[in-house]
């Protein structure tokens, strides 16, 4: 399962990393590939409240927390710490993509590609924001 | 209150009939259309209207009674929107005063839906008793007395980002109105858990009881105390402006409350990430602050026996004894005394902190900081509040550690000499430091030069670090000595240029080593020969032990010259100069003169590692 779940997220990005023509999405340092690594690690945790619909996908490239009822109250709080480890290494992501192409102010393009395909890429049943800012369900 | 479109249908047979149908009711804001109460089996007299299996329509269908005297202006109300649940009403007019009683038992708290102040939030489950009495007369005059009691509630928002579940718990209110109310209030909160975004309260007991008045123009608490199992009691009082809609003033005062749950509860959930969010407190602290017209007037904060510990034991002090305020128009002293600490694996001793604390302004007097036989003195150290964030500055110089306590200290080889460091000015502020001027050292014999040192997102988990650095003459007979690497003689230069680090870790530089100019004695032993050999890679070494020069334990050398340019993972590197199968390492000089080639030029970082750790901690190179 857990395989499965990282395999889903290095498509994810690999599909994410495959747009932007104008920079390279692809591109590594240490700094991306540690991101890249504890992004990966914290999926596991992330993906059942993705598939309950806890957690969704946002239009500007960061996941938040949509409809906890059906995570216990105790675990609302590890949930929101997941919730923004999460957005805080996606935007180190989105920063250090922008820096390691020598152009730190294409951050915000990056960002927006990106959050354009991880909603491209979301599983089915996952919950996504339109480009109005509502939720859908995939 | 007003109700429009009242149509009333009586039917006078055995038993007579009571429909009465209302277009439009509002009731304090809240609005109901086509409601209709029918009467099947009502009783109509000269001093009586009765209702004994009435239904009450408002879209909702409730089962209700109720008995009207108009002469004795009477009202007897009672619903049964569930078989063991109750509603009753009683009102009784005499002359201009009211007064009415109301009980409910088993009521569903659903049902305050609609009144509820915050329309996001709703119960969900739980079920309500209440009794209440209530007086009102036309002079101004009023007596409310409520007692209600809550079992198993549930309440939520949408996105369950206020939540609480199986809540219990007691309200008792009583309300005396003559000009203004005055009021009492005394709750208790028993069982259940709540979430209110990024706060989570655990079950246990928590009361609050409180007294004060309720004007138009303001609320007034002359006294409330907040009992929290666990954390302690605060008592608080103040004033709130309903007009403006701000507080006019507040005080509150707790006196030993228990610094971890306290923290644990109310100041964890703000910083979700970075190192605040990961520290174990502990001590008791008594504290007071004072709001007026909206803004905090005064602070002050007494902590005994407190400690504080980062939860990956990267910091950590304990034995803290201090004595901290603040004022909003003055400056007032602080002083914490700590009694140990440790950074790392660095042990601290005892030491305090004196500071002047104005509103947008801390100064701190000169600071020594003994750590192991030394000490980090701080002086000027200085913060400046600049568009709501906080600048620091300080300057420091590290007194002379012994090498020896420190090596040990941070488990490390055996190092000699002393260490000590000019640190000219140092700069903090939105989460990022920067050093001015140069940071030196003395390790080693030789001089250590750091410039353009810089670390940001210092609170995150993902700090960023930037430097260089410059080290001359260091002795490398004490250098490989100390690590086990086989030995030189000589002196060595090291420059690590544009050095950069993430979490800690380097990710990029230009780092150079060569011999340091001028004469010394120049000898290289096999076993560090092997070394060198197995960081530029493979093949030396194998040459030199097949030949005869494997019968010799030194040799001499002229120059050492290696570098790497470190760059997404990979060690671009190079030596003296080139030559015809790789590069110069090591180039002899003297009798018996051995020269060394490196033959990779290009290594993962992470192998460069691996290979320097195993020649540093004296395992045998691997030679591929």
């Amino acid at each position: 399962m857990n395989k499965w779940m990282n395999l889903c997220f290095i498509g994810m990005l690999a599909f994410a990393s495959a747009a932007l023509a104008a920079a390279d999405l692809e591109i590594n340092t240490p700094a991306i590939t540690a991101l890249k690594n504890t992004m990966q690690a914290r999926h596991g945790q992330l993906a059942p409240h993705y598939a309950s619909g806890a957690v969704g996908l946002t239009r500007d490239g960061n996941v938040a927390l949509r409809d906890a009822s059906s995570v216990p109250l105790a675990a609302r709080q590890s949930v929101n710490g997941l919730v923004a480890d999460e957005n805080r290494d996606r935007a180190g992501l989105y920063r250090e993509i922008a820096r390691a192409n020598g152009h730190p102010e294409w951050e915000a393009e990056v960002r927006s590609t990106f959050a354009q395909r991880w909603i491209d890429k979301a599983a089915s049943g996952w919950w996504v924001q339109n480009a109005g800012g509502a939720w859908v369900r995939k | 209150m007003s109700l429009r479109g009242i149509s009333a249908q009586l039917t006078l047979s055995a038993p007579s009939k009571l429909d009465i149908t209302i277009a439009q009711a509002t009731l304090q804001g809240r609005e109901w259309r086509k409601l209709a109460l029918y009467c099947p089996d009502a009783r109509i007299e000269r001093d009586l209207i009765e209702c004994r299996r009435g239904l009450l329509d408002v879209g909702e269908k409730f089962p209700l009674t109720f008995q009207y005297r108009p002469g004795a202006r009477s009202l007897a109300l009672t619903l049964f929107p569930e078989s063991t649940e109750r509603w009753q009403a009683q009102l009784l007019w005499r002359g201009d005063n009211l007064a009415a009683s109301l009980e409910v038992k088993n009521g569903k708290a659903a049902r305050l839906n609609p009144w509820l102040p915050e329309q996001s939030i709703r119960f969900n489950q739980g079920v309500i008793d209440l009794t209440g009495k209530l007086e009102w007369g036309v002079q101004a005059r009023g007596k409310l007395d409520v007692s209600a009691t809550l079992r198993n509630g549930g309440f939520s928002d949408a996105a369950g980002t206020r939540a609480g579940e199986k809540l219990a718990g007691t309200l008792t209110l009583q309300a005396v109105r003559a000009d203004t109310w005055r009021w009492k209030v005394s709750t208790a909160w028993r069982e259940g858990e709540v979430f209110w975004q990024p706060f989570y309260i655990a079950p246990g007991e928590r009361r609050l009881s409180a007294q004060g008045s309720w004007q138009d123009a303001q609320a007034v608490v002359d006294q409330a105390q907040l009992e929290w199992a666990g954390i302690g009691t605060a008592q608080l009082s103040g004033a709130w402006n309903r007009a403006a809609g701000r507080i006019e003033h507040l005080q509150v005062a707790a006196k030993s409350l228990a610094l971890d749950p306290l923290y644990r509860t109310f100041m964890k959930p703000w910083a979700q990430d970075g190192v605040l969010s990961k520290l174990t407190l502990s001590g008791v602290a008594d504290g007071a602050i004072t709001f007026k017209q909206g803004a905090l007037e005064e602070a002050n904060l007494v902590i005994r026996q407190g400690g504080l510990k980062h939860e990956e034991k990267m910091f950590g002090l304990a034995g803290i004894d201090a004595s901290l305020a603040w004022q909003q128009n003055q400056a007032r002293e602080n002083r914490i005394n700590v009694s140990s600490g440790f950074v790392g694996k660095l042990p601290l001793g005892a030491f305090s902190v004196r500071a002047t604390l104005a509103p947008d302004r801390v100064s701190v007097a000169p600071l020594t900081l003994p750590i192991l036989d030394g000490a980090l003195t701080m002086e000027g150290v200085e913060a400046q509040r600049e568009n709501n964030d906080w600048r620091w500055s300080l300057s420091a110089a590290l007194q002379p550690i012994s090498m020896q306590r420190l090596s040990q200290a941070l488990q490390l080889p055996a190092m000699h000499g002393t260490l000590s460091a000019v640190i000219p000015q140092v700069i903090y502020a939105r989460q990022s430091l920067t050093v001015g001027g140069a940071l030196l050292f003395k390790v080693f014999d030789g001089a250590v030069v750091v410039t353009d040192l810089r670390a940001t997102d210092l609170l995150s988990p993902t700090p960023h670090g930037y430097a260089n650095i410059d080290m001359r003459n260091l002795d490398l007979d004490l250098l490989t000595r100390t690590f086990s690497f086989g030995n030189i003689q000589g002196r060595l230069d090291v420059a690590v240029n544009a050095l950069e680090l993430f979490a800690w870790r380097p990710v990029k530089f230009d780092a150079k080593v060569a011999s340091s100019p001028g004469e010394y004695p120049r000898k290289i032993s096999q076993r560090a020969v092997e070394n060198i050999t197995s960081l530029g890679g493979a093949g030396g070494t194998a040459a030199l032990q097949r030949s005869f020069l494997r019968f010799f334990d030194q040799f001499g050398y002229e120059r050492i010259g290696l570098s790497c340019r470190l760059e997404r993972g990979m060690c671009e590197m190079a030596g003296i100069e080139d030559v015809p199968q790789g590069y110069l390492i090591v180039k002899g000089g003297g009798i018996p003169a051995l020269s060394v080639i490196g033959y990779n030029r290009r290594v993962g970082w992470e192998e460069l590692l691996a290979r320097i750790q195993r020649a540093t901690q004296g395992g045998k190179p691997i030679v591929q």
